[in-house]
């Protein structure tokens, strides 16, 4: 008789501790079954990290009346245009005049380059 | 010389082949005296008032037989240039000497009629057509070449 009982203390304490083990593994399927979407929203997302960054500020200098950009735009010298080289100018077909003019050593008065290759003297009169 | 004179200034001039000489030859009396008496002072001024007054002179040659003194300072100052200092040159007697010895400078050259013409030893008389100064030019330039 007292084999007999202890057989039924056994499997009463089987049943029990299994009972318990159920109970204790439905536990956590119970917190992940209510996942709170009030709360997920509040948590900072890379969209909302990208938004919270401060744009550039124009702060006024006081004594200067243009504003200046507080950040330094990064694109600005990647932007810049490369140096570009004019040609040397061609030569001109036409003569450029000249505009010499002045007096001999005997003081009568002439047109032109004083050492030009050819001298034309005009003798002559108004009338 | 004004006919052909603007053709040289802009063939041989313009580009440094040669230069035009205004050798004044006082052939009829004052008229002659104190027109190119007028060229000259205005040069004093400026060289290139010379040239200007020259150009208004030969352009308005009828005029000069009756000219005044009056006459040729308004020609003078029309030209640009200062009106008292060119009235103060144009009665200085000094002024009127170096004109004069312009002119006997001229007689002792041989030449006695105008317009003369020499154009680098080569001398002829009267007005020919621009061409044939040309070919005189061309060919003092092609003696002149290395």
């Amino acid at each position: 008789m007292p084999l007999m009982q202890l057989r039924l203390q056994m499997v009463w304490f089987l049943l029990v501790t299994l009972m318990l083990a159920a109970c204790a593994s439905a536990e956590p399927e119970e917190i992940a079954q209510v996942p709170p979407a009030a709360s997920v929203a509040a948590l900072p997302t890379a969209e909302a990290a990208i938004t919270a960054v401060p744009e550039p500020t124009i702060t006024n200098a006081p004594h200067m009346a243009e504003p200046i950009l507080a950040t330094e735009p990064a694109a600005l010298t990647a932007t810049e245009a490369p140096p570009t080289i004019s040609p040397p100018p061609l030569p001109s077909a036409t003569p450029v005049p000249v505009e010499n003019s002045g007096q001999t050593e005997e003081g009568a008065f002439f047109l032109g380059d004083a050492a030009a290759p050819v001298t034309i003297i005009d003798y002559s009169d108004f009338l | 010389m004004l006919g052909t004179e603007p053709q040289i200034i802009a063939n041989y001039v313009d580009s440094g082949q040669a230069k035009i000489v205004f050798w004044p030859v006082l052939n009829h009396g004052n008229p002659s005296v104190y027109s190119s008496l007028t060229a000259q002072c205005a040069g004093a001024q400026d060289p290139e008032l010379f040239w200007e007054v020259h150009d208004t002179l030969f352009t308005h040659q009828g005029e000069l037989w009756r000219a005044t003194r009056d006459y040729y300072v308004a020609v003078a100052v029309a030209a640009g240039a200062d009106q008292a200092a060119f009235e103060v040159c144009y009665d200085d007697p000094q002024q009127l000497a170096a004109l004069m010895n312009l002119d006997a400078t001229r007689r002792e050259r041989g030449i006695f009629s105008q317009p003369v013409f020499d154009v680098g030893g080569n001398v002829f008389a009267g007005s020919v057509p621009f061409d044939r100064f040309a070919a005189i030019i061309d060919e003092v330039l092609a003696q002149a070449a290395p």
